[in-house]
Parts: structure tokens; sequence; C-alpha cells
């Protein structure tokens, strides 16, 4: 990614007025292992580099080598916590984590200590921040419409078409409003990651937005004159990201997603894993239905029942 | 205008299919069963059937008997087999009307439910309608013709937090904050129906919805609030408590000034809100006025039950969502 000059010259700034040449070669090999400053930047090794030289050039080498928010993050770290026991603010750092967010569309993560893209600005699948074959804890959101092979069969496929498309914005509205990411889609359904924040919560959350949003819907404005029902389900566990939609849905995390969805699901309802419901305030779990699955608890169910 | 039938026959509500068509009237099926335990609760002015097939021989005379009390209501019998011996004695006692397997077979005509109202002076949904409609002194779709000191027909919705004390031994802070979330959130869900909190009260406000004449989607926005309650709770409240609250809904007039100075408006529809909302709704119940309810979206219609009658009003509540 290109990394405007202008942060760039913030950074640089920020650097050499910070620390020593002797820190920075330190701060910079702990992103870079083996970083060899002199050879960098050309001069002897027998000299001091320059302030204002090292700096410019372990900056310019971190946006080249594609780790400048790596960097950053770290820099914030040594800002806040300090380095091998001593205190180490830096400078401009409010104003280059602004000029992040205004010129390359990221904001700084702290829960998760990484960048991410804003979503205002963009949304990509990884939030441009999980880095391939890397392993991540994610929380996921199956969902499914129930008795789709009917709907098909028995209804026009503009109005079916139309039906989902109506879906999908549901969805879509949903699972934005909390920095969820569709990973798949199937036309009908799909599955969604969440990252951020307390991601089980957000995907549960999502979840009920869905299945109220979706009851409404098909009280209100439904197209085919009979309810859409879906099947959600949401778990969270390991997952190495990749870019792979084949290898993607071989992950264990996933394929639990997805069994939990069509096992142990209703139609028009939300089945919440144990992965997801531990983490959960006991305000969201007293609104919920204790289940079991496998033999197991700690799974919960969430649906709108009205009284008869 | 509502038909009550209890019954266990099998798809009964297919001979009642002709007479539903365009809607005049919504059929409700029940258990012959809860006839005694919930007819008192229908609204005035419905059409009740009985089905006899469905009960005891020895039910039958206390059944009769139930129906021969509903005063502000129509009766009839349905008698899929044939087997009562003396009709005429059950016109005696008040019934209205006699389905025969027959007409059973054949189908209610909307015709037929048009004499029985006739016959028993019942006025329809829409002679009601028109009746209120004299009254109406619409504010068109929006806020933009609406002027201070004016009086105009609105939609009204008030909404109250349930477990006060439970709130308020949360501390101000707490309190304070919670009301502000309520405020807030209640807000974005009235404003794309155009409603604005009219009065803010520290356990929840009367929401204003302008009135075109046509139909009333200010139902939706409470409607939308009953099914978000848990998520609102989960997502925006975060307390260990059941975060509950009471809705009523009404329709009438008064006169309109800006928030904040509302305490001199006298008006009977405010009051009317307020005291079917203070006195009579349950906690977590979402309740409207017969006034109200005749305007609602089509959907919705179907999710209401009778809830007996307030101030001289028909009032239906929303079915509990478990």
């Amino acid at each position: 990614m290109h990394i405007p000059t202008t942060v760039v010259s913030l950074v640089i700034k920020s650097m050499s007025e910070s620390m020593d040449a002797n820190m920075m070669i330190h701060v910079a090999k702990d992103i870079i292992r083996g970083y060899d400053l002199h050879k960098r930047t050309g001069y002897r090794e027998s000299m001091a580099v320059p302030q204002r030289d090292a700096a410019d050039q372990i900056v310019r080498d971190m946006a080249k080598s594609g780790l400048f928010f790596y960097f950053i993050t770290h820099l914030i770290q040594i800002h806040t916590t300090g380095y091998r026991g001593r205190a180490y603010p830096i400078k401009y750092l409010k104003e280059i984590m602004r000029m992040i967010n205004e010129e390359c569309g990221f904001i700084y993560d702290p829960e998760n200590q990484l960048f991410v893209e804003d979503p205002a600005v963009r949304r990509t699948r990884n939030w441009g921040a999980l880095i391939e074959g890397q392993e991540y804890i994610l929380s996921f959101l199956r969902i499914d419409v129930a008795g789709n092979s009917q709907l098909v069969r028995k209804h026009p496929d503009n109005l079916v078409q139309a039906t989902f498309a109506d879906l999908r914005k549901i969805i879509e509205k949903a699972i934005y409003a909390r920095n969820g990411r569709i990973w798949n889609w199937e036309g009908d359904g799909g599955l969604i990651a969440f990252y951020f924040a307390n991601k089980s919560m957000t995907a549960t959350l999502s979840g009920m937005e869905i299945i109220n949003e979706l009851f409404a819907y098909n009280i209100l404005r439904s197209r085919l004159g009979e309810p859409v029902k879906v099947r959600i389900a949401v778990n969270t566990g390991l997952c190495v990201y990749t870019q792979d939609q084949v290898e993607l849905m071989k992950n264990d995390s996933i394929k639990e997603t997805i069994h939990i969805e069509s096992k142990y699901t209703k139609p028009n309802s939300m089945t919440i894993s144990n992965t997801v419901s531990v983490k959960l305030d006991p305000s969201i779990l007293n609104g919920l239905e204790p289940i079991t699955a496998d033999g197991r608890t700690g799974y919960y169910a969430y649906s709108i029942n009205l009284e008869q | 205008m509502n038909i009550y039938i209890y019954s266990n026959t099998k798809n009964i509500e297919k001979s009642f299919a002709g007479a539903v068509k365009n809607k005049k009237f919504i059929i409700h099926i029940a258990p012959a069963a809860d006839l005694k335990k919930t007819v008192k609760n229908i609204p005035k002015g419905s059409i009740v059937y009985a089905d006899v097939s469905s009960l005891r021989t020895s039910e039958i005379p206390s059944a009769l008997n139930t129906l021969a009390k509903l005063g502000d209501s129509a009766c009839g019998i349905i008698d899929p087999k044939g087997t009562i011996a003396d009709i005429a004695e059950l016109f005696h006692n008040g019934v209205s009307d006699y389905i025969t397997p027959a007409v059973l077979k054949k189908g209610v005509t909307l015709k037929r439910l048009e004499r029985i109202m006739k016959l028993k002076g019942i006025e329809a949904p829409v002679d009601r309608l028109k009746a209120l409609k004299k009254n109406y002194i619409l504010t068109g779709g929006d806020w933009d013709d609406v002027r201070l000191g004016q009086e105009y027909t609105f939609c009204f919705m008030m909404v109250e937090l349930d477990n006060k004390s439970e709130l308020k031994s949360l501390g101000p802070e707490k309190f304070g904050r919670i009301t502000a979330t309520m405020h807030q959130y209640l807000e974005a869900m009235v404003a794309p129906l155009k409603g604005k909190i009219w009065i803010r009260m520290d356990y929840g406000g009367l929401v204003l919805f302008p009135f075109d004449g046509k139909r009333c989607d200010a139902i939706e926005a409470a409607f939308r609030l009953m099914i978000n309650r848990k998520l609102m709770s989960a997502e925006l409240i975060r307390l260990d408590i059941n975060f509950s609250y009471r809705i009523a809904m009404h329709i009438g007039n008064t006169e309109y000034q800006t928030t904040g100075d509302t305490g001199t408006i006298v008006s009977d529809t405010i009051n009317s809100v307020f005291h079917l909302c203070q006195k009579y709704a349950e906690p977590g119940g979402l309740y409207l006025t017969e006034d109200i309810f005749i305007l609602a979206p089509a959907g919705l219609t179907s999710l209401f039950l009778p809830a007996g009658t307030f101030e001289g009003r028909n009032i239906l509540r929303m079915r509990r969502i478990r």
C-alpha cells in the first residue's frame, strides 16, 4: 500500500525528535530482523549515522516493505509502555494517527493493537489488517435460508431474487454496523466474520438484529406472500486467514459453525455456541434460551416467539 | 370489524374466506374450550360464532348462556352436523345467526355479516372510520405545514419504562445514562416515520407523528420497539435487570406547541393516551385504541388481540413476545 509522503515525513520528524539513532536501530530490528542501518544508508560502520538520516532511512524502508502500520503500532506501544524499562514519549503520535486516518483511511484499534481500515472509507474482507497464513481468533456467523429450494420452485425467479436481495440488505445493515465482513455469499446466505471489539458479542447482536428485521420484513414487506425463514449460527474459534475460498471453508471453526447451523438450529432462530456464550454479558444471555448440542451445554438459542 | 370463531373444526376459516376477502372483517379462530375464558375480552361490536360440534352436549347450554350475555356484540352458532333441534329457540335467546352445514359448505358471505351488523345496530369499521374522519384536522405527511397554536390530528405514542424503582436504585448517574440512551434510541426509531419526542419524561416520553388521513405507519415504530427490546437492552443498556417498557397509542386532536411549551395544553387525547399507558397497559405490552388500530398497516393487525375496553374505547394488545 502506498503511504502518502506527508505521513512519511511526519513520522521521520517524530522519530528524529523522539530518539537517538542507536535507539532507532533497536526499534527497526524489532520489526525487521537483522536490519542494518549502515548498509542501508551507505555510511561506513565506523561513522555514526546522523539522527535525521537514520529516521529517514528506517521510515522509508518500513513503508517500502509494507510494514509501515506495524511500525507505527510499535511506536504507539513504546509511547504507552516504554522500551526496555525506559519511558520514550513519541512526538506527534496523535497527529500521525489522525493523518493515517484521513489520508490512508485506516484507524488504530487499541484492543487488537493494529491499524484497520476505516469502514467509512472502504471495506475489504480482511479489514486491511489480517495477514495471509496467520492464525487469528474470529467469530463467525453462518446464515442460511431454510426451505430455499421450495421457495425457488414455488415462486417466480424475479420475486425470489428480489427477496434474497432484500435479505442481503438486512444482513449488510446488521453486520456492517458492527464491523463484520462477508466472507462467503451463496445467494441465499453465507458466512460473516467478526474480528474487532468483543467479536462474540457483535456477531450475536448482528444475528439478533437479522432475526428481528426479518420478522418485521415477513410481516410488512414480504414479496412472496409467505415468510422467509433463516437459520443462523454463531461460533468463535481459531482460523488461519487466507484469501483462498476453498481453503478457508476447510477451517475447523468454520465447519463447526456450519454444523451448528444445519444440525441444531430451528428455522427463524439463531444458535450460539459455548465459545460465544462465555464471552457474553449476562444481559444478553438473559434474553436467550439455553439448549444442549451434542450433549454439550453453554449453547443458547434466540428467536421471536409470539403468544398464540 | 372482528369475527371470533370458537371452533375445533379443521379449516373452518375457509367457510368465511369469501366474507373477509375485502379485508373489511378480520377473522380470529380460537379453540372452543376458550369461549368462556376469553370472550369477555373481545372488542365491542364484534361477531362471535360458537361451533357446537366442538362442544360436548352438556357444554352447549352454558356456551349459549355466555353468548347471550354479549350485550355489545352479535353472536351466531355454527352447526356443522345439524344437531340443534330447536333453531328458533336460539334466536329467542338473542342469537343473530345460525350457520347450517349447507351454508358452511357454500361459504358465509359478506352480505350475510353486514345484515347481522345492521340487525344488531353495530357500526362497521368503515363507518367508524367515517365518523372519526369528520374530526380529523390533517397535518399532511410531514411537519412543514404544522403551525404553533393550531389544532391538528396526530398519532400519539407514549412509551414508559416499567421497572422504575429498580432503575432509580442504580443511582442518578446510571439512571440518567439509561434515560438518555432510551430517548436517543426512541428518536432513531421514530424519525424515519417523521415522529418526534414531544414530551420528555424521566421514564419515557410522548411521541407525536403527523397524520395524512390515510394509514398510520407510526404503529410500525411501536412494533419495532417491541421486537427489538432484547437487542436494545443487550446493546445499549447493558444492565443485569430486565429492561422493559410499555407503549400506548391513540389518534386524536390537540393544539400543537413546541417541546417544553406543552404545559398549558388541555387535550382529551393526551389524557387518554397517558391514562391508557399508566393505568391500563401491563408491563412490556403494546396497547392500541381501536381508533388507531383501524389505521394499522395490514400485516400488523393479526398481531393484536382484543384487550377489553378502557374509558369507553375498545383496546387491542400486541401478542406478547416470549
